[in-house]
């Protein structure tokens, strides 16, 4: 695979690929060395890389596992169990959190890592559900499973935040 | 709209089709969302605004490859095959110079035959050749004895006390 191929076959992915890295580092500048470091070794290994029929799901792949190395390496592990309760940001925080959007986005991050991922591939990378089993290496009904515990957490957390939000609301009336 | 809540219901259970997804997704991006769905409408932005991000521009480690200028693209090769041609023709005559041993060899006349015919053929008529000059020079001996052979020398006496006899009767009248 020469520069061009490389260009036009794996560097096309790098946008994909990043916001995977966002998803799963939670951390921009991670996620940049995250990328670079997949990028290199893929580089490096790029005589192998005619031999394989999917590079979207082979690079996704290759990325979650950069990934998941990193966050083992920094024990950053943090993760919060799925099971915990989202404590929604008080009134006064949410004042300064005007941005709900990036409030949501910060909600879907608290998700556990594979929640997170399966969702983000699905509903912002619109990706298949066979897709996403191959990358996960998991089957479709566990794809599914996960997405839906992904979704209804989330929905439950914006409905107890709206609540808490009305609440307050009716409070200061 | 009880065909956006099935959907909504759909959608969170994870069992939604793309299509259906695609349905949600352009109904909270419109103006006309529904009040008791206008909770929902953050979190399809979220993943409308999360697929804007673009991977950073990465330093990436590949050379660029330089193409040789023309004249360098066709010296080189041409350079190359003159050594090789040149190297064939040394080789030649070094062999030419120095043969390789061969199991039957003849000198004929400062040349090597390495046919066994040939050089038998050759041979032979030489030897007839040396045979004839042989022959050629026996001849005078061989005159020689015949006329030794023929030789009567007590005829040669007569004859000669004759020839004395006859001068001398011939002198005395």
């Amino acid at each position: 695979m020469n520069v061009r191929q490389f260009q036009y076959k794996i560097l096309c992915h790098s946008d994909k690929s990043y916001r995977l890295a966002l998803s799963i580092l939670k951390d921009e500048s991670n996620a940049k060395d995250a990328l670079q470091e997949l990028m290199m070794r893929l580089w490096e290994k790029r005589n192998q890389l005619d031999a394989i029929t999917n590079h979207q799901a082979f690079i996704l792949t290759s990325m979650r596992n950069v990934c998941l190395d990193m966050i083992r390496k920094q024990m950053h592990t943090a993760e919060i169990p799925a099971d915990t309760e989202y404590n929604a940001p008080d009134p006064h925080q949410q004042t300064e959190q005007t941005d709900m959007i990036n409030h949501i986005g910060s909600m879907i991050d608290e998700l556990p890592e594979m929640q997170r991922t399966i969702l983000r591939m699905k509903d912002v990378e619109e990706m298949e559900l066979e897709e996403i089993a191959q990358i996960m290496s998991m089957t479709e009904n566990a794809v599914t499973v996960n997405l839906s515990r992904a979704r209804k957490r989330l929905r439950d957390m914006i409905v107890s935040n709206r609540q808490k939000e009305n609440t307050v609301y009716e409070r200061y009336r | 709209m009880n065909g956006i809540d099935n959907l909504l219901e759909k959608y969170f259970n994870g069992v939604s089709s793309t299509e259906e997804e695609k349905r949600l997704k352009n109904y909270f991006k419109g103006a006309g969302v529904l009040p008791e769905h206008e909770v929902y409408r953050p979190l399809f932005a979220v993943f409308n605004n999360e697929r804007q991000i673009k991977a950073p521009v990465m330093i990436f480690p590949y050379k660029k490859i330089k193409r040789p200028a023309f004249t360098r693209r066709i010296i080189i090769p041409a350079a190359g095959a003159a050594a090789v041609v040149l190297l064939a023709i040394t080789l030649s005559t070094l062999n030419r110079r120095c043969p390789q041993p061969a199991e039957y060899v003849v000198i004929v006349n400062g040349k090597q035959v390495v046919n066994p015919y040939k050089a038998r053929q050759y041979a032979e008529s030489m030897f007839w050749e040396a045979e004839k000059i042989v022959e050629r020079s026996h001849q005078p001996f061989r005159e020689a004895a015949d006329m030794k052979k023929n030789l009567n020398a007590e005829k040669i006496l007569r004859e000669t006390e004759q020839k004395i006899e006859y001068i001398k009767t011939n002198h005395a009248q």
